[in-house]
């Protein structure tokens, strides 16, 4: 063995012996932990969701094809764009700093190989420390993009129908996030049969507590075919 | 009920990370610190090592695995940590045009051994995690291999200039 390896050892030794130790596990760790490990409970919900829709929906269509004896077909099975499911859907979100608020948009891409339709406004849940959020936050609706920005309707409004791979999106603003520094939520969009996480809004930085004691609100567009 | 489900199995798992936290962040701590030199970055990087393995308790069954998997994440986010600090200083130095020499000068050294320490910060991330790896962990050449992606060799070379660049650097420190 060299000299310098004998002195390296000892230098990193000595400098490791520096580090003081760690008996408390930082709150910070704690929260952000919470947050991973219940996103992804989410996840595999979500897939245990989806795949029990998919057998479910295998079932039926087997019954269908098969009708048991003693009974009579009705009416042949009509072709019907059924409502998007959870399963179906992914959303990733982002939003921009304004000077107060934070402003963006949700994008659900349908992954299925299935056309679906979207229609109305999603209902939000925010979770912090693997708990959703009851009270402190205000809700309200607000205008579609495409009537903010003077444009005109998009066809078959306010359904949105998405073929395989395309996206619809919905508008979303976030004002007043108190106390100052308090950690970004989890985000969860419900659409009727069921919940799908909102990627990548928990990245985003919170907005300014500008109303300490007053809630924070969340304006919510509805969904509108996505560019 | 889902949300019950998730709330239940959070707890036990935050639960879990906590005692795997007390038992092993000192040690990959140090780790970061070796590898970084700077102890307020290395408590951050630990911290993301643990929040990123927390999503991953429910596939762990065994603690050495554990152990072996935070000090590779350790390794991989200081890994990163320098590339995009690189990129970062790269952009820095082409929009400043050159460094004032004087805000790069060393200040006295205490004693050979804080040489040693600053030379060990100016070698290569990789190079800097070979000779860590290699001398404070006691990692054969193989395993600190599978740790930076690279084949024994590489590893054996890493240490080779690492240590060459250390005793060029000292040489230079002294005059």
């Amino acid at each position: 063995m060299t000299e310098i390896e004998d002195d390296v050892r000892e230098i990193l030794r000595r400098k490791a012996d520096e580090v003081p130790l760690h008996g408390q596990v930082p709150s910070a760790l704690v929260g952000r932990a919470r947050r991973r490990i219940a996103l992804n409970s989410v996840g595999v919900g979500l897939a245990i969701i989806a795949v029990a829709g998919g057998a479910f929906a295998s079932v039926r269509a087997i019954q269908q094809q098969h009708p048991k004896p003693g009974t009579f077909a009705t009416n042949p099975p009509t072709v019907t764009t059924s409502a998007c499911t959870a399963g179906q859907l992914r959303a990733v979100g982002s939003m921009d700093g304004a000077a107060g608020s934070r402003e963006g948009a949700v994008r659900l891409t349908n992954y299925s190989s299935k056309t679906c339709t979207l229609r109305g406004t999603p209902a939000i849940t925010l979770y912090a420390n693997g708990r959703a959020i009851t009270s402190g936050v205000r809700f309200s609706a607000s205008p579609p993009a495409w009537k903010a920005n003077g444009l005109s309707q998009p066809a078959g409004w306010p359904v949105v129908t998405l073929a395989p791979f395309k996206s619809a999106s919905f508008r979303l603003r976030w004002g007043n996030w108190c106390p100052q520094g308090r950690a970004a939520p989890l985000w969860y969009i419900h659409i009727g049969s069921g919940t799908v996480a909102g990627n990548g809004l928990e990245a985003v930085s919170p907005p300014p507590c500008n109303g300490p004691g007053l809630p924070s609100t969340i304006e919510v567009g509805p969904f509108e075919p996505s560019k | 009920m889902l949300s019950e489900v998730m709330e239940r199995s959070g707890r036990a798992d935050a639960g879990r990370l906590g005692d795997l936290y007390r038992a092993h962040a000192d040690g990959a701590v140090r780790l970061a610190y070796l590898l970084t030199g700077d102890r307020a970055l290395a408590e951050d990087l630990v911290q993301d090592a643990f929040v990123r393995l927390a999503g991953r308790l429910v596939h762990l069954r065994d603690q050495q695995a554990f152990e072996a998997y935070l000090r590779r994440t350790v390794v991989n986010l200081s890994n990163s940590y320098f590339r995009r600090r690189k990129v970062e200083r790269a952009f820095m130095e082409s929009a400043r045009g050159s460094l004032d020499p004087q805000s790069v000068q060393r200040a006295p050294s205490m004693d050979d051994r804080e040489d040693l320490w600053r030379a060990l910060g100016r070698l290569t991330a990789r190079q800097r995690a070979a000779v860590v790896l290699r001398f404070y962990e006691d990692l054969p050449e193989r395993t600190v291999a599978e740790f930076l992606k690279c084949q024994p060799g590489t590893v054996k070379s890493l240490v080779a200039r690492g240590l060459e660049k250390l005793r060029s650097d000292i040489r230079g420190e002294d005059r």
